[in-house]
């Protein structure tokens, strides 16, 4: 919270544009919408230790097949069931993959991000979408804001946000996640379907990636195979950042709330700042590095600490003797 | 009871290695081979430009440097860890060598040094979060995969290096033939590929590589510094990574700071097709270069026969889960034998 209200301030001593409300609200949507929408999937497959590095992937077959039924005449309501349940499917793909050969989710969505990738450019073609093949319903979501104000998709992003606390911090569900994160061999001898429970985390991930879909294509009116490729790396400093363990169990929902608040403004901030692309990229991944480096040192400091406290412990009791 | 059960149980379960998959994870590098064979034949067939020797020369140094990456990556992933940053170490310490190169003629091939450098440092910045910090490899490389790219494209400024800018001697260093009929590129891979397999395979840190990729835990209760190790296999990895980013620098002539981008899905794809397991501990160095003279050849067939650049990127994905799911299949297989054999042990 410290961190975030630091930034802000740098933000604005660095841009004289920063703070004022409708930027703060649209940086908002602009930088953290479709990153945080991923960050939430990412997270609940991370919670149950598993990864899914093809969501990028997932979304960008999305956005293109979104386009393809827009050029189509495709209603948005159809078009939009289809997207979502087409991108569960994609994530669950995953999933089901990873627990019936119970193989390692790293290199298999590594391999699934390369084929949805390849999907994506044969959906889509070389160039794409533009603006054109968009009718006003499909961009309503990321574009349009109610009474000029609040962005839709931002709405949409803190309804996620709720819906996602319910889940996994005040259901059933949630608590299993947790449970398949710190110990799935007890979790499974407890009588849980462990596997299930793995698969559908990637169902969700997938989902949020279609969801993610849905705004970038009103936010960007364009679709191609090559979309959001660089995200990864964003949300994985905000899922590392937010204090959610990458081996699985650990981390809270608010924690990742703040640190998508972080890394966006600090974004958001260098953009304004006129700091170009690979130099934010650059920034973004030392933020990530020192996320994992910064624990561990604390760590090495309490055990030299903890340490010294033993040995004057020693030399105390051996001089009361 | 048991005594009478005995001999028929020994008599069902298959005498161990005849099992079709122990024979199959024993010869893995064979079967590679068998593939890679296989798949020439398709094209041979399919193709008339693939069997020409400038072809199948094209071919083969196409795959030398993929093949000397896929070995590095193949010693981090024995013990069982990921290096996705290996594109990245590539193209700094290619584009920052290059650069030495150009500003510095007179210093001559020493400079050859730097790019092996730079990658080593960054293998143990690598290797020193993961081994020491304990923090999942994946996560810390990625981070590294951007830090590295954004270093190369902040020191570069928006300049490139030109084939002007770079002495003779480096491309001759790759194109020229000390041995007569056998390129330098050739010479070179096929050195690194025997001595990082003699290192893995006779020395004692090659030994232990294997033992800390098949148990990580055990290998700590035997007394292995295990975070040592690890730190080592990065740092070859990044060492390896650096000489093909001089070698593959001064092959294509060109850097440009988004050199080699993407290049790791290829690299893990020859390690996971060569018959490394992604579970760490088992295949060798032979095999991951082989995978990688798979996926070349089936890059160039598929280009010769007219393919689409969409199944193409296709093939790289589906080449790692396709590997993924048939090694994991394998195993399971194996550990399945192993158990039922142990059973009957104990009830010996």
């Amino acid at each position: 919270m410290v961190f975030v209200l630091c930034s802000v301030v740098a933000a604005s001593l660095l841009s004289p544009l920063y703070l004022n409300a409708f930027q703060i609200l649209y940086s908002l949507q602009q930088t953290m919408g479709i990153a945080g929408i991923l960050a939430i999937g990412f997270m609940v497959v991370v919670l149950v230790g598993e990864i899914d590095l093809s969501l990028p992937a997932i979304l960008a077959i999305c956005t293109v097949s979104f386009a393809r039924l827009s050029v189509l005449g495709m209603p948005f309501g159809w078009s939009a069931l289809i997207l979502l349940a087409l991108a569960t499917a994609l994530g669950l793909a995953n999933g089901i993959l990873v627990v019936s050969f119970s193989l390692p989710s790293m290199a298999v969505t590594l391999g699934m991000m390369g084929v949805y990738r390849a999907v994506a450019l044969w959906i889509g073609g070389y160039e794409g979408f533009g603006a054109d093949a968009f009718g006003p319903a499909y961009i309503f979501v990321g574009e349009k804001a109610i009474a000029g104000v609040v962005p839709v998709s931002l709405l949409l992003l803190v309804a996620l946000f709720v819906i996602a606390y319910l889940l996994v911090h005040r259901s059933v569900y949630g608590r299993l996640l947790y449970a398949t994160g710190n110990n799935r061999r007890a979790t499974f001898l407890s009588g849980h379907n462990v596997k299930a429970i793995i698969a559908s985390t990637y169902g969700i991930g997938g989902l949020m990636a279609g969801i993610g879909a849905l705004v970038y294509i009103g936010q960007y009116q364009s679709a191609r195979s090559d979309n959001e490729a660089n995200i990864l790396l964003f949300v994985v400093a905000c899922i590392a950042l937010g204090g959610v363990n990458l081996a699985g169990g650990k981390g809270t929902l608010f924690g990742l709330i703040m640190s998508i608040l972080l890394l966006g403004t600090i974004q958001n901030g260098m953009g304004l700042a006129n700091i170009n692309g690979p130099v934010q990229v650059l920034v973004i991944g030392l933020i990530l590095l020192a996320s994992m480096i910064v624990p561990l040192g604390i760590r090495a400091v309490g055990r030299v600490r903890s340490r010294e406290e033993r040995t004057l412990q020693n030399s105390a009791s051996a001089g009361s003797k | 009871m048991s005594g009478a059960a005995l001999p028929d149980s020994r008599m069902t379960v298959e005498a161990p290695g005849r099992h079709w998959s122990v024979i199959i994870l024993r010869n893995r590098v064979i079967g590679v081979l068998i593939f890679e064979v296989i798949i020439a034949v398709v094209f041979v067939f399919s193709s008339k430009q693939f069997l020409t020797i400038s072809n199948l020369n094209t071919i083969f140094l196409n795959a030398c440097i993929l093949s000397i990456l896929a070995c590095a990556e193949g010693v981090v992933i024995i013990t069982r860890n990921y290096d996705v940053s290996v594109a990245s170490t590539l193209a700094l310490a290619a584009f920052v060598g290059f650069d030495l190169i150009k500003k510095y003629p007179e210093v001559g091939p020493v400079l050859v040094l730097v790019p092996i450098l730079i990658g080593l440092v960054c293998g143990l910045i690598n290797g020193a979060i993961v081994g020491y910090g304990k923090v999942s490899s994946i996560f810390v490389t990625l981070a590294t995969l951007s830090v590295y790219r954004g270093i190369v494209t902040v020191y570069a400024q928006g300049h490139q290096i030109e084939p002007k800018d770079i002495g003779d001697w480096v491309r001759n260093t790759v194109t020229g033939s000390v041995l007569p009929g056998i390129s330098n590129l050739a010479l070179i891979t096929l050195a690194v590929i025997v001595v990082v397999s003699v290192l893995l395979r006779y020395t004692r840190i090659g030994r232990q590589i294997y033992a800390i990729g098949s148990n990580p835990s055990a290998s700590t209760f035997y007394g292995l510094k295990v975070s040592r190790v690890v730190l080592g296999a990065y740092a070859l990895c990044g060492a390896l990574t650096g000489l093909s980013g001089f070698l593959f620098a001064a092959r294509s002539s060109y850097v440009v700071p988004w050199f080699a981008q993407g290049l790791e899905l290829q690299v893990i794809g020859s390690v996971v097709v060569g018959g490394i397991s992604v579970l760490g501990g088992s295949g060798n160095v032979v095999g991951a270069a082989l995978g990688a003279m798979v996926l070349t050849t089936m890059d160039n067939g598929l280009i010769l026969v007219g393919t689409s650049e969409v199944i193409r990127q296709l093939l790289y994905g589906a080449a790692i889960v396709g590997a993924c799911t048939f090694d994991a299949i394998v195993l399971q297989q194996v550990s399945g034998l192993l158990k039922s054999r142990r059973r009957r042990g104990t009830r010996r």
